[in-house]
């Protein structure tokens, strides 16, 4: 992972976007649902995080991020209340954004597809297990001014556990401030 | 640039689809099975075998790992004092086994868990804090049968009665 992160700062260094418009970066906070996928023991719960976002190429944005989610306790099941919490789902990772470009004003529809490594986790129950996994989704960002972004997404993500996986879909909204460094 | 965008943008929603196709494929699920045991002086036993189980026997065979096991355990004691029980797993020995002894293979899953006298609930959440030997449980739980002994110590005969036992296995699986 963190290889990963090195590589994709030195892309970011070297990148045309950098060298002739400045650094345009920008830092944002979302939340939102959390829909864990074909999961009987869990329910729909909640996630939120933050992220910085910076243009690497001019159809490319990186966006690293941390990510704290949580499902809801589960109903019962055949007549027992398991009386325990859902599980949390924690992240941290780097998501590429294909389109939308950052910092301008109007609708910008993009693609994401992210990496990040997922820790699953259940305080009752005792699981608990971290693996990189990814993601791919669809946003827009609704830029009100150069300097200021309303972002609605939807996001399918899959965190690979000790065999298999455990999935959701993430739909978040949030507000993302852009900054300019240089030139 | 939108030839770039569309071509990049293109493989999205087909990677959306074959995420969602993916969980079809794949999930969590939770079975529940009730079983009654056998009681004769302080010795408590049952079979457990939850391979009928219509989720198992759709998903059974395809395990990737048990999320986790735990109980819901239903006891009644008419002793003047209190009772201590311990669980113990093991190895299946099939339905017309008649043990009357804890075998030295077993595993303590549950120790000395006192009840005093009266009805008392193990909830599945209490069971989980209790559970010891989960390793051993979970291996057992991946094979859908196992066997199930309990011991009691203060009460003998009918004084002391494991009513029922509910079984609560949550697994993964994929196809």
């Amino acid at each position: 992972m963190k290889r990963v992160l090195l590589v994709i700062g030195l892309v970011i260094l070297m990148s045309p976007v950098a060298d002739a418009q400045g650094l345009k970066f920008g830092v944002g906070a979302f939340a939102g649902g959390n829909i864990p996928l074909a999961q009987d023991d869990q329910k729909a719960g909640t996630a939120y995080g933050v992220l910085g976002r910076i243009r690497v190429f001019s159809f490319v944005v990186a966006e690293p991020n941390v990510v704290f989610g949580k499902w809801g306790k589960p109903d019962p099941i055949k007549g027992i209340d398991l009386g325990i919490d859902g599980s949390k789902i924690n992240s941290y990772g780097v998501n590429a954004l294909i389109g939308g470009v950052p910092g301008t004003t109007g609708f910008k529809p993009y693609g994401v597809l992210g990496a990040a490594m997922y820790s699953v986790k259940n305080d009752d129950t005792g699981y608990d297990e971290s693996k990189l996994g990814y993601s791919v989704g669809l946003g827009m960002s609704f830029g009100v001014i150069p300097q200021l972004s309303v972002d609605l997404r939807g996001m399918g993500v899959i965190a690979p556990q000790e065999q298999g996986s455990k999935k959701a879909v993430l739909v978040t909204g949030g507000l993302t401030y852009y900054f300019t460094i240089g030139y | 640039m939108k030839s770039m965008l569309f071509k990049i943008g293109l493989p999205l929603p087909v990677l959306m689809i074959i995420l969602v196709a993916g969980c079809i494929m794949s999930g969590t699920f939770v079975i529940v099975e009730k079983f009654t045991p056998t009681a004769e002086s302080g010795f408590y036993y049952k079979g457990v075998d939850f391979t009928d189980n219509a989720t198992w026997q759709e998903h059974g065979d395809q395990v990737d790992f048990i999320d986790a096991i735990g109980f819901e355990l239903y006891t009644r004691s008419t002793a003047t004092e209190d009772i201590t029980f311990d669980i113990y797993v093991d190895n299946y020995s099939g339905p017309d086994a008649s043990p009357d002894a804890v075998p030295g293979t077993a595993t303590k899953v549950i120790e000395g868990v006192t009840v005093s006298p009266g009805t008392k609930t193990v909830t599945y959440a209490e069971s989980l804090k209790l559970i010891k030997g989960l390793d051993r449980l979970k291996t057992l739980a991946k094979t859908g049968q196992m066997d199930l002994y309990g011991t009691s110590t203060g009460g003998v005969g009918s004084t002391f009665v494991i009513d029922s036992i509910k079984v609560v296995v949550t697994f993964s699986a994929s196809e």
